[in-house]
């Protein structure tokens, strides 16, 4: 590993994470808060080492695929450890574990939350909270693409790491212009959706803060109850609509503003994702309104957000779903396996993947039949190379193999089978609330100490997609 | 009129082109690479040799590009033919044909068109034969079809058999029993004799017939020789190659068909699976017969066996016939094979270069003639020629006319009107009359509808 180099990119990223830190510190001081200081702290504390590593790593040669891997996984794992600061020297959280793991849950657009109280939060630690979703929704290392001139470095190596979405799709021939425009057009989208939630009644901190997560498919909100806490039919919507364009592939967003509506569309994981939330949200009203938990027009409401909710990952809630049936949790269990479309910002194993492997499987079944067949596995009328198919398998069996196991080791801890397995699988898949202990209506809080460190990890190797982090654990990589 | 032709390569469609041109009297010179060719067709044909590559400058001069009316590329290589082209059009060569294979010079929207090179037609061998291997399909009682007159008018194959209703009568009956004439049989193929019939002629059992007919009366008439054309929907294909990918692409879009294409090569059956949406493609051996009964020949309608190699071909159809396949299609191109299939039970085969040379033939003969097709196993052609007032075959009815032994009128197409010409009918100006010939007739049919 080319250390100079690997240290001096981590640098230069420290130092943005620093800067955008400072930005929270204009709502603790408009509103007079007593997190204003410790803001400022942190925010000097990450520019500061950001710079000594800037210094004194030298680079010299060229970020080789391997340093990628680093940059990738340490930059997130420094991102998130400077990005507790905040909350711990504000002493809002007084257990470093619980605020490395709120930044972490922010970062990785998890969304879940160690807090009993949010609102006991000032308004600046909030704004930060949403603001690390909203930097992790799009990946730190492409804003940092985007706008640092990072000298000497293979940008296209940093950008497949951190999207490693199984047909990666580059939208323009440079990576730093790809990085650019994502970034565009996800401020854009958030800037709409951000001018829509004033026009709801909702202040421009609010505002801001439920767009953050919304655009991040993060699940951070500014109220204990959630979107719940707003009470208001409009900002639902207004939520639900944008939970859904942050679950499509955001190089759609881009044709669409170049023109090309259609290639929604035209796009089959789009279809199928639509499908998915369509057929889920149908059940669950069937579901809620045979159990007799609402009437017919709550019952409609609150199955379409909460199914729109997991299955983008974000995590919001409206209502406490612990308390439906358990056929009713079952579903959102199953899609929050299931995720966003591949090139979203929403997590889980992505709708694309869970085609490829249903296709896969169809395939298979045709095989029996005809065992020399050549069949390929068709997306949007093209076919996706062998590869890919293999891949995708082994993706799956280490998702499934790290969910089990650190499901296990949570059990081990004295959880219960429900909130163990439910709090793995939402870490992972980057959703935030899971069911039993760790429902819409509880919190993290309760986990054990080394618990909320696994689950921590968990919510990284999710976000990055498994294998850029565990790449990181095996023998090949430090040789 | 004779022309002064630049012929590029003696392959087999090459030679089969120097063959007809030659007897037609057109002057050619013909190069090819290969010294071993050059001297055969020198032998053999009356036509001047030189040994050469066809892109080069010097070998063209040699060649007398300078005079020639028409330069013809067939070569093997498809950039040589193009390049021939493109230089020819700089000697101002009137028409330029070349053989072009890759599809891909062909793909829309096309940016650059062949005639910015200098290529005024190019045939695509595969895809011409693929064309004629759907419209075998889609006729399945047929042995053989050719188009005429905006396909409104149809020569059809049939081999008759014992069910046939017709069997030992003579054409005189027949046609008294079925006085609203609307076909014509211009030919009987009985074993490897050509006859151009007449009304004395009887009907033999396992004799092939070949009708003219409008392409809406041909149901009727197969149904007459006591055959019918059953819809042929699980298709099976052998070999990925140049035609069976052309003929798969072809019949792929057809939604009601069932297809399943066999090819050996694991690489290719991979290209043509991403190729083709509908098709199975299914990787492995024709000649396996365990993996043919796996893939469920006996189900299968119609099996077109076109690997590259025509012995597996042939003997595939056989088998498949034996196994009761409804309708087998080899692709053949050996020439000598081609009186051999009827007779032993091949359906139909088709031949590239009897196709690729027919369509070239087509242009060539220019003037009156509007469409020729050579037909496989039959040595003789089918001619459209369309009249014009100066031709003498308007002057008086056909009865009156002397129209040469050997040669036969087919049908007459009159505005939409598709007529099967009688005695006392007379053409007129701009009809398109479809004339069966055997060689040796064809210079005086040509001076019937010559002014």
């Amino acid at each position: 590993m080319n250390v100079r180099i690997v240290g001096r990119v981590l640098g230069f990223l420290l130092i943005s994470v620093g800067l955008l830190m400072a930005v929270p510190a204009i709502f603790a001081w408009y509103y007079g808060g007593d997190d204003l200081q410790a803001i400022l702290l942190s925010a000097a504390l990450t520019v500061a080492a950001g710079g000594v590593m800037a210094l004194v790593f030298r680079p010299k040669g060229e970020l080789r695929l391997r340093d990628s891997f680093a940059v990738v996984a340490l930059g997130w794992l420094l991102a998130s450890t400077f990005g507790a600061l905040p909350f711990y020297l504000s002493g809002y959280l007084p257990a470093f574990t619980d605020a490395f793991f709120e930044s972490m849950s922010g970062f990785t657009t998890t969304g879940a939350t160690v807090l009993v109280r949010i609102e006991q939060l000032p308004h600046g630690l909030l704004f930060w909270r949403s603001l690390t979703q909203w930097l992790g929704g799009m990946g730190i290392i492409i804003l940092s693409l985007a706008i640092l001139p990072l000298v000497g470095v293979g940008g296209t190596q940093l950008y497949k790491v951190e999207i490693p979405g199984p047909t990666p799709d580059k939208i323009a021939p440079r990576v730093r212009q790809t990085a650019k425009t994502l970034w565009g057009v996800y401020a854009l989208l958030s800037g709409l959706q951000a001018l829509l939630l004033l026009g709801g009644g909702l202040n421009l901190h609010e505002a801001l803060c439920q767009t953050f997560s919304t655009m991040a498919t993060g699940g951070f909100s500014t109220r204990t109850d959630s979107i719940a806490g707003f009470n208001s039919l409009f900002v639902e919507s207004v939520v639900v609509v944008f939970m859904l364009v942050a679950g499509t592939n955001f190089s759609l967003h881009y044709h669409s503003l170049r023109g090309r509506v259609s290639d929604y569309w035209k796009s089959e994981e789009f279809r199928f994702y639509l499908g998915i939330v369509a057929v889920f949200a149908a059940l669950l009203t069937v579901n809620n309104v045979l159990a007799g938990a609402y009437k017919a027009g709550d019952a409609v409401r609150h199955s379409v957000f909460q199914t729109v909710s997991i299955t983008t990952t974000t995590g919001f809630t409206t209502a406490d779903f612990g308390g439906w049936s358990s056929s009713a949790q079952l579903i959102l269990l199953f899609l929050m396996f299931i995720g966003g479309c591949a090139g979203s910002t929403g997590g889980g194993i992505k709708m694309l993947r869970v085609m490829i492997i249903l296709k896969q499987g169809l395939v298979e079944l045709k095989k029996l039949l005809h065992p020399r067949a050549v069949i390929p596995v068709r997306i949007d009328g093209r076919s996706i190379a062998p590869g890919v198919v293999i891949n995708i398998l082994g993706f799956m069996f280490l998702y499934i193999g790290l969910l089990i196991l650190s499901t296990l080791a949570m059990t081990l801890m004295g959880l219960d089978l429900i909130t163990a397995f439910s709090s793995v699988a939402a870490s992972i898949g980057n959703i935030g609330p899971g069911l039993g202990g760790v429902g819409p209506a509880a919190n993290y809080q309760d986990i054990p100490l080394a618990g909320k460190w696994l689950l921590s990890f968990c919510m990284l190797a999710g976000r990055l997609e498994i294998y850029t982090v565990l790449v990181l654990f095996t023998r090949d990589f430090w040789k | 009129m004779s022309l002064n032709i630049v012929l590029l390569g003696l392959g087999q469609v090459g030679s089969h082109l120097a063959q007809v041109l030659s007897r037609e009297s057109h002057n050619i010179v013909a190069i090819d690479l290969n010294p071993v060719l050059c001297r055969e067709a020198d032998e053999c044909l009356d036509i001047k040799v030189i040994a050469g590559q066809g892109s080069d400058r010097r070998v063209l001069e040699a060649a007398g590009i300078e005079d020639a009316d028409m330069i013809i590329a067939v070569t093997g290589n498809d950039e040589t033919n193009v390049l021939a082209c493109a230089m020819a059009a700089r000697y101002d060569v009137h028409q330029k044909i070349a053989r072009i294979r890759n599809p891909r010079f062909f793909e829309n929207p096309p940016r650059f068109t062949l005639a910015d090179w200098g290529v005024d037609l190019a045939i695509q061998p595969e895809v011409e034969t693929a064309k004629e291997i759907v419209l075998l399909i889609k006729r399945s009682a047929a042995t053989e079809v050719l188009e005429f007159a905006g396909n409104r008018v149809q020569l059809v194959g049939v081999r008759i058999d014992a069910s046939c209703p017709l069997l030992h009568k003579t054409l005189e009956t027949v046609s008294r029993e079925f006085p609203d004439k609307i076909f014509r049989v211009v030919a009987i193929l009985r074993g490897a004799e050509t006859i151009i019939p007449g009304g004395n002629d009887t009907f033999q059992n396992r004799d092939q017939l070949f009708v003219i007919a409008s392409a809406d009366d041909i149901p009727d008439v197969i149904a007459l020789m006591g055959k019918s054309d059953e819809k042929l929907e699980q298709i099976m294909i052998l070999g990925g190659g140049r035609v069976g990918r052309a003929t798969a692409r072809l019949l792929d879009e057809e939604k009601d068909l069932a297809i399943k294409l066999i090819e050996s090569d694991a690489d290719r059956a991979l290209k043509l699976a991403d190729e083709l949406q509908r098709t199975l493609v299914i990787q492995g051996d024709g000649r396996d017969f365990n993996l043919l009964a796996t893939e469920g020949i006996l189900e299968t309608d119609a099996l077109i066996s076109a690997t590259n190699d025509e012995e597996t071909n042939i003997l595939t159809s056989l088998l498949a016939k034996h196994l009761g396949v409804t309708k087998t299609i080899a692709l053949v191109n050996r020439r000598e094979y081609l009186p051999l299939m009827a007779p032993i039970g091949v359906n139909a085969a088709v031949n590239t270069n009897l196709i690729t040379s027919n369509a070239i033939l087509r242009l060539i003969r220019r003037g009156d003639v509007v469409s020729l097709a050579s037909l496989s196993g039959l040595d003789a052609q089918a001619v459209e020629y369309l009249a014009h007032a100066e031709s003498r075959i308007t002057r008086k009815p056909l009865s009156k006319i002397n129209f040469p032994r050997g040669a036969i009128l087919g049908a007459v197409t009159r505005g939409d009107e598709v007529i099967i010409p009688v005695g006392d009918t007379r053409i007129r100006p701009e009809d398109h009359v479809v004339v069966f010939s055997l060689p040796n007739a064809l210079p005086e049919v040509d001076k019937l509808f010559s002014g």
